[in-house]
């Protein structure tokens, strides 16, 4: 069965072209909550939310660009609205010391998609909300600031300590894994 | 390594990752689907029982209307002037009484009754045919309903009484807009009269072009309003009957009625000709005058002050969960002890009902205060899904360490698994509400409200049909209330649209929300929340004799 097949009987509610669409992407949406998420609980909250809504509202994808794409616009404004709620604290954090730092490329092929999941999920709500609308999805700093409500340069103040952090904790990962 | 690359290269990973999907993940989407479907029924039905309620009232306010139009109709005509009018129709004996309904007319001579369909007409010839051509107001608020009768020439009968100056004439305001009823001030046109009776220098039977409130009508007195009548060059102001509505003023009969009992009663006082003007010297030959059987229905009018209100709700509860952890449960018994922890809780509420019965006390020109009872019951579906420990103590012997004796001694046999406990559990809530209501609007026998105030949930309860002894635990400093039954406040804020029937009572119709400001923390509630509803109530009011 092709994509577009799954998003017609999707889009006639057939219930089982709706549990197929998600044993496909479940995996990599609940990914995305994860990223958001505080604790799996809550992941689990949005997973089922962010599905219920692709359901709801798959009618409205127009075949511009990756399926998948659009399923994480969806999931990523269901886990904002979420994180909103908590109202995060977009406060400084110590950074983290560390013996060595590598700056080359060749380090991440090493480290593999999971550890870099947990990583970004080990950073501050802060940082972490900004890093993954900024980097991973994509938003501009000024519909960062329109999403969370706050100033465009606490997004990229907040960014900058984020992608420090990560740095640091990547490098940190890199050399217990050399040691 | 420079930041944007940096930032791809964590893109990559991150967007290629996929994480373990939770067990179970699916079943909770499809149940959530499953319950939407509940919801969209339950307001898909509330909005076909306010259709039904609507059209109801619709088709009895029409068959009302009808009932009124009929009487408006019945003309009478005095048999002392039947010769005259016909002169073309000698056979005919003098008419005494002529009835008019959508599709016949009846016409009552001294010994025959005769009934005739109606049929398009345009003109009237004295003698043979009439015209009763009329746009007739039964009821400004409502529409205008336009009834063409003829009686064909052949009918001896249709002689009418109404015929004069010449060989034409109508009832009825022929083209004549028919304005609302708030707009008593203006001019409406109305049919043309003849006044029975030359009067203060009006000429008998002399058409009559405009009658024209004076004073806005005084829907609370009930009181008599004056009008303007203006003939050809002259204007007259007289008193009417006509109160608290202004249906009468664009019904020729009732104010002809009106001028009519003035002038038997011989009070020439209240007719009073207030200008002046070129009078119109061709004498209008007598014929007969219009009267109406019909009375101004001031009942319905009158506003009552006090009602009361009975109602039922539907509503869809929402809730807003404090954050919790977990759910510990033990259960003891003899040799026996169940430890479950639920880390994974969810509960849901259901579609509600409630019902209520309430005062409403007119407080101002457009203000009503209103306070009551309401009882209202809300299910929650729960689901708790944890580790459970068991644990059994049997008692055994044997040997004692000297290998002498047996001794007794205990032996704990546990095992441990998921458990999944599904419930239905239950809140119920007797509240006084205590509301205003403004009237944003009224016609006739439709009026929007709009609503506003609190309902004091002055005792809150909860149900729990899952055993054993639970205790939640919350993020942050979440402590459950010590009452079984709470004390909480909701704001409401509602719109009611009502329909009269009749004089005393009123079905309505209120969408609405109510707003919950305290967390409901009764003890073995399974998560503490506030439950806001959104819904409609459906009810009736009716008006105390106040």
């Amino acid at each position: 069965m092709t994509e577009n097949d799954l998003i017609k009987g999707c889009i006639n509610k057939g219930r089982d072209h709706q549990r197929l669409l998600f044993e496909q992407y479940a995996g990599k949406m609940m990914s995305v909550c994860l990223r958001y998420a505080t604790d799996e609980q809550e992941a689990q909250d949005i997973l089922q939310q962010g599905f219920i809504k692709v359901f709801d509202y798959i009618h409205q994808f127009k075949h511009e660009g990756s399926f998948e794409g659009w399923m994480r616009r969806v999931f990523a404004s269901v886990a904002i609205r979420q994180v909103r709620k908590k109202k995060i604290r977009f406060a400084d954090v110590a950074a983290i010391d560390t013996n060595g730092e590598s700056e080359d490329p060749a380090v991440f092929s090493k480290i593999s998609e999971a550890e870099i999941h947990r990583l970004i999920r080990q950073l501050p709500d802060g940082y972490r909300t900004v890093f993954n609308l900024h980097v991973i999805e994509g938003y501009t700093h000024e519909e960062i600031a329109v999403l969370l409500k706050i100033q465009a340069t606490t997004s990229r103040t907040q960014l900058l300590k984020a992608r420090k952090l990560l740095q640091a904790l990547i490098s940190k990962c890199f050399n217990l894994v050399v040691l | 390594m420079k930041n944007s690359l940096f930032d791809n290269l964590v893109k990559n990973k991150a967007l290629e990752h996929e994480a373990p999907v939770p067990p179970g993940a699916w079943a909770n989407i499809s149940k959530e689907k499953d319950r939407k479907r509940p919801l969209v029924i339950w307001w898909t039905l509330g909005l076909l029982l306010v259709c039904v309620c609507v059209s109801t009232s619709l088709v009895y306010n029409g068959r009302m209307e009808s009932k009124t139009k009929e009487k408006q109709l019945a003309i009478v005509v005095h048999p002392g002037n039947a010769a005259e009018l016909n002169k073309n129709n000698s056979n005919e004996k003098s008419i005494t009484t002529q009835q008019v309904d959508d599709k016949n007319v009846t016409i009552e001579t001294g010994d025959s009754l005769t009934t005739t369909l109606i049929q398009n007409s345009s003109d009237v010839t004295a003698g043979n045919t009439v015209d009763i051509e009329k746009e007739e107001p039964v009821s400004l608020s409502t529409r205008n309903s336009k009834i063409k009768h003829k009686i064909p020439a052949d009918k001896p009968g249709a002689t009418n009484a109404i015929v004069k100056a010449g060989n034409t004439t109508t009832i009825g305001n022929n083209r004549s807009k028919i304005r609302t009823a708030a707009k008593n001030k203006r001019k409406q046109n109305v049919p043309s009269l003849s006044i029975p009776t030359a009067y203060n220098g009006l000429e008998e039977n002399q058409d009559v072009q405009t009658i024209s409130a004076i004073n806005k009508l005084k829907k609370k007195t009930n009181a008599a309003t004056k009008v303007k009548i203006q003939a050809p060059g002259i204007e007259y102001e007289t008193a009417t009957s006509i109160a608290g509505s202004d249906d009468g003023l664009s019904d020729p009969a009732v104010v002809n009625s009106d001028i009519e009992k003035n002038i038997h009663a011989g009070d020439s006082t209240q007719l009073v000709q207030t200008t002046a003007g070129n009078k119109r010297s061709t004498p209008v030959q007598p014929v007969d005058s219009v009267t109406s059987i019909l009375q101004p229905q001031k009942e319905n009018n009158r506003k009552r002050l006090l009602y009361v209100d009975i109602s039922g709700s539907a509503f869809q509860p929402v809730q807003q969960n404090a954050r919790l952890l977990s759910i510990n449960r033990t259960n003891t018994g003899p040799l026996f002890l169940s430890e479950y922890k639920a880390a994974n809780v969810r509960t849901a509420l259901d579609p509600a009902f409630g019902a209520s019965v309430a005062l409403r006390k007119s407080i101002g020109k457009k203000v009503y205060l209103s306070a009551g009872f309401q009882y209202a019951v809300i299910k929650e579906a729960v689901r708790l899904e944890g580790e459970e420990t068991n644990t059994r103590y049997s008692i055994v012997k044997r040997l004692s360490p000297s290998g002498t004796s047996l001794v007794d001694d205990t032996v704990a046999n546990t095992s441990t698994g998921t458990r999944i406990i599904s419930a239905v559990n239950s809140y119920r809530f007797a509240s006084i509400p205590v509301l205003l209501q403004y009237e944003l609007s009224a016609h006739r026998s439709w009026s929007l409200l709009l609503a506003g105030g609190f309902y004091f949930n002055v005792h809150s309860s909860y149900q729990n049909s899952i055993g054993g002894k639970l205790q939640p635990f919350y993020a942050g400093n979440v402590q459950p209330g010590r009452k079984q039954s709470g004390f909480t406040v909701d704001g409401y804020a509602g719109a009611r649209l009502s329909r009269s029937l009749g004089t005393k009572f009123q079905l309505y119709a209120e969408p609405g929300f109510q707003f919950n400001f305290m967390r409901y923390k009764m003890p073995g509630m399974i998560n503490f929340k506030r439950i806001h509803r959104a819904g409609i109530h459906i009810g009736f009011s009716y008006a105390l004799p106040y």
